[in-house]
């Protein structure tokens, strides 16, 4: 997990608490890109935005739309991120960055879990499913909403080029390959 | 000196008063080597606009080769009102004022709350922004909704003018409303909108092209950057001002708009061909719910 503020005042100054100016966006986003490249594959970054004041639009897309479309490029290889404690003006700011870029990212709620930015009903009703299982095959998903294999395995494969959910491979009960699609968040704690 | 130019200020000088008084400037062409002489005796009153758009004119009639003085007269409270501001650090003009008698009390509405200050990076835009934490109480959302605002507004001069600029905000209690108000002005001598989005908007003719670029910037989101994420800070200012039922002014070069307005009736509220005055000039006035309702935003007794 990351906290956002000590972020901040670490690389800023000890006394801020605000995220505004695309100057200050560009010098936090490039400390959580080099903390992301860091990490095992496979893993997700939690960033705690607690304590952070108000955002504003151009360092919520300096900071969040760049991350979370780099990620989505694979240019940091399977890693993830999710945001938790934002206040509802967090959301509402960047919402809009991500929504105008067609990015998403999954917050952590007091009750649970939300998408942020822009994501496609039907891939939405997939995570869901997912973020109630815990894990879902493409098998599963298939017989759950009754469709065609490939369907469903391309919906799976989609929020998982989306970093919403992690991908494992593993072997069926008949010996052959497939993939695991994992929530990112365990929700149920 | 080849000429001199008196110009009178209005007595309720602010963005709607402004243009009245910049018609009286002489073209450009007339401006070298002559003295503008800025006539405050009658002035009772002078928003954050008037302050911000009278330092850009200084520094235009400047940069054209005249010389602006001002004309106090014994109107001693607005020589005062001008100090406070900190309009001499910046207006480093002549100025005549006849000793008044002991100083009377200022009466006006609106008082002072942030004095100029230079925007020229973004250290400048958090330091008004740590200076609001720390003297204004407002409910959080309401607060870092006019951090935004503030913060938006500001960094258009760094990331649009090319030059720096200046943001500097009243505060008044409006004792028949009884509301309490920000009166914040963002303004700089730079490029203006219509230059910097004008390769964007070649195809307007130069009459209309100050006047297409406010609108655009304001109510579609246009930048010179063509990256997604651009121009979103201006249109969710406005929708932030508008939710708090605040008004939003903006003048660039020869053009001036009031948002929020319908979009059908656009020509009514936007004004085009006035006289021109370089950059971008930005007054907001932002209601803000301070409580209690006597203000403690009460006028600055003298001591």
């Amino acid at each position: 997990m990351l906290k956002l503020k000590e972020v901040i005042q670490k690389e800023i100054n000890g006394t801020y608490v605000d995220l505004v100016t695309r100057q200050v966006g560009r010098v936090v986003f490039s400390k959580l890109e080099s903390e992301i490249k860091g990490l095992a594959e496979g893993t997700v970054l939690v960033i705690d935005f607690s304590g952070i004041g108000a955002i504003d639009y151009s360092c919520a897309d300096e900071i969040f739309a760049k991350l979370i479309s780099r990620l989505q490029l694979n240019e940091y290889g399977e890693k993830y991120i999710a945001f938790k404690n934002l206040t509802s003006g967090h959301k509402e700011n960047i919402q809009i960055v991500l929504e105008k870029k067609d990015l998403a990212v999954l917050i952590r709620e007091k009750n649970g879990w939300d998408i942020l930015g822009a994501l496609d009903d039907y891939l939405l009703q997939t995570l869901k499913v997912i973020m109630k299982e815990g894990q879902l095959s493409s098998s599963e998903l298939s017989v759950r909403f009754d469709l065609a294999l490939n369907t469903a395995s391309m919906r799976l494969s989609n929020l998982s080029k989306l970093r919403l959910v992690s991908k494992k491979s593993s072997v069926n009960t008949v010996g052959k390959r497939c993939f695991i699609y994992n929530a990112l968040l365990d929700t149920k704690n | 000196m080849s000429h001199i130019y008196r110009l009178v200020v209005p007595a309720i000088f602010n963005p709607n008063s402004f243009e009245y008084f910049l018609d009286q400037l002489p073209s450009p062409d007339d401006l070298p080597q002559s003295l503008i002489l800025l006539d405050l005796g009658l002035v009772s009153a002078i928003s954050p606009y008037g302050i911000g758009s009278l330092l850009i004119l200084y520094r235009y009639t400047l940069n054209l080769g005249a010389r602006l003085e001002i004309d106090f007269y014994d109107n001693d409270s607005m020589y005062r009102r001008f100090q406070r501001w900190g309009m001499f650090e910046y207006m480093p003009c002549g100025y005549n004022r006849k000793d008044a008698s002991s100083a009377e009390e200022e009466n006006l509405s609106t008082d002072i709350f942030l004095k100029l200050q230079l925007i020229k990076s973004e250290d400048d835009i958090y330091k008004a922004i740590e200076f609001l934490r720390e003297n204004l109480q407002l409910p959080q959302e309401e607060f870092t909704d006019l951090i935004v605002v503030i913060s938006e507004i500001t960094q258009n001069i760094l990331e649009h003018s090319d030059t720096e600029g200046f943001l500097n905000i009243g505060r008044e209690y409006h004792r028949i409303r009884r509301r309490n108000f920000l009166h914040i002005c963002v303004a700089d001598s730079g490029l203006g909108m219509g230059q910097s989005l004008k390769e964007k908007l070649r195809h307007y003719q130069d009459d209309y092209l100050d006047g297409f670029a406010i609108y655009k910037a304001l109510y579609e989101g246009i930048s010179r950057y063509d990256d997604p994420g651009r121009g979103n800070g201006v249109i969710k200012t406005r929708g932030i001002v508008k939710k708090y039922h605040g008004k939003m002014v903006i003048r660039s070069g020869c053009a001036k708009l009031w948002g929020d307005v319908p979009t059908w009736q656009i020509e009514r509220f936007l004004r085009k061909n006035l006289r021109y005055l370089p950059g971008t000039q930005v007054h907001i006035t932002f209601p803000i719910s301070v409580s209690p309702v006597e203000p403690s935003c009460a006028l600055i007794k003298k001591s």
